[in-house]
């Protein structure tokens, strides 16, 4: 994308991220992402009330608003964000809160694309550890 | 949500990113292969008197973002019907709010629906027909009070209200003015106020009654338009969101029902749609 230079990639590899998986059965609207706390507050959401904060997100992508970037990067600024996301296909809206996040405050999450075997086979509530 | 031009939703940080450097990235519906339908949804089957309604297409959109999410539906029947810009816009808000639906067709109404189908896989996409009883449930969701009720707030600007909406709104309340225990507002861009207030527009509306606030909306909790007990609303979107943030028990109608229930101060449903659809 662009001529700019490429994001350090060294940096990411051979990294290895630990935590509990949060695996989320509809697509999430960050607006309504509690950045003070990681907390779900859609309420027509299956996963209403749970938190993101130091989970593994696996997810199916987002939803609406074009502000999920920048909710995403202050949940992350504010030590309320996920330890790494977990995608089957790209996203873009979260790529971009990453790798602000990163820029701006120093905080490094993975965005991980998985194929759909690997992605059906991480299960709610499970400890995972992930090679970046 | 696209109906032309090459265009993807944008996120903040990374449109600027585009602005800066002059590039986009190559994913998404900047590709052609990601903008030709995975579905068709075909509502021949649901009645004219719906389908000419202005509240379908905020139902057909939560339908849309509930039952296509991630894919680009290609709706097929409405060629006969006016399909405005507005209600294509209450139907592309309403789908990416409810679900991840970045754009959609409409035969006969969108410039790439004539070929949303690649050739090679015609006869391969899932066909739906759509009835008026598929609606029913996504209807039921988005409006929860019945013709009647008290309403104690009509809240217009999901996306913001266009200076042609408030010419309309004007025209209908004419001679008439909003109910003293209802809060009628909009929301809208700086810009739109502006233009209101050099046609004298601005004036007219609020000394009818109604309240006008660049700039933000109104199920976000960042202002305070009375968002309580039975709000109405002819935007999908801000049926789904704003209960999540106010005590408030939304209702849907078109805009023409919502001037009406903020003089009345009642639930005011007059279209066809409320009488074949649910």
């Amino acid at each position: 994308m662009g001529s700019g230079p490429m994001p350090d990639k060294a940096e990411s590899i051979n990294e290895k991220v630990r935590g509990t998986v949060l695996r989320l059965s509809e697509p999430l609207y960050f607006l309504v992402v509690d950045a003070a706390n990681g907390l779900i507050m859609e309420t027509e959401h299956p996963q209403y009330g749970r938190s993101i904060k130091d989970r593994i997100l696996v997810l199916p992508g987002v939803r609406g608003g074009a502000a999920t970037p920048s909710q995403l990067c202050d949940a992350l600024r504010q030590g309320n964000g996920p330890l790494a996301i977990v995608l089957k296909t790209p996203d873009a809206a979260l790529a971009a809160g990453a790798w602000v996040a990163k820029e701006f405050y120093d905080v490094h999450l993975p965005v991980i694309y998985l194929n759909r075997d690997e992605y059906d086979a991480l299960n709610h509530g499970e400890p995972v550890e992930l090679s970046v | 949500m696209s109906t032309g031009p090459r265009t993807d939703q944008g996120f903040d940080f990374l449109d600027l990113s585009c602005a800066i450097i002059g590039r986009v990235p190559r994913a998404g519906l900047y590709l052609d292969e990601n903008r030709r339908a995975t579905s068709i949804v075909d509502v021949t089957g649901v009645p004219e008197s719906v389908q000419n309604s202005e509240t379908f297409f905020p139902v057909l959109g939560q339908l849309l973002g509930r039952e296509y999410s991630f894919g680009v539906p290609l709706i097929v029947g409405l060629e006969d019907t006016e399909v405005s810009q507005f209600r294509l816009r209450a139907l592309g808000a309403t789908a990416s709010t409810a679900g991840s639906v970045r754009m959609f067709h409409m035969l006969g109404h969108t410039p790439e629906a004539e070929g949303a189908i690649d050739a090679s896989r015609k006869g391969e996409i899932p066909v739906r027909k759509l009835t008026t009883f598929d609606l029913l449930s996504y209807t039921n969701s988005l409006s929860k009070a019945l013709p009647g009720a008290e309403v104690s707030a009509v809240c217009l600007g999901a996306p913001h209200i266009s200076f042609e909406e408030f010419a309309l709104i004007a025209d209908l309340l004419v001679g008439r003015s909003v109910k003293e225990s209802v809060t009628f507002s909009a929301t809208t861009s700086r810009a739109t106020v502006a233009q209101l207030e050099d046609r004298g527009l601005r004036e007219v509306l609020e000394d009818a009654g109604m309240v006008i606030v660049a700039d933000t909306c109104s199920y976000l909790g960042l202002i305070d338009v009375g968002q309580k007990g039975v709000c109405m609303t002819n935007s999908g979107k801000w049926a789904y969101y704003a209960p999540m943030g106010y005590p408030v028990t939304p209702v849907l109608g078109s805009l023409q029902e919502c001037v009406e229930s903020a003089v009345v101060g009642k639930v005011v449903h007059l279209d066809g749609f409320w009488s074949d659809a649910r």
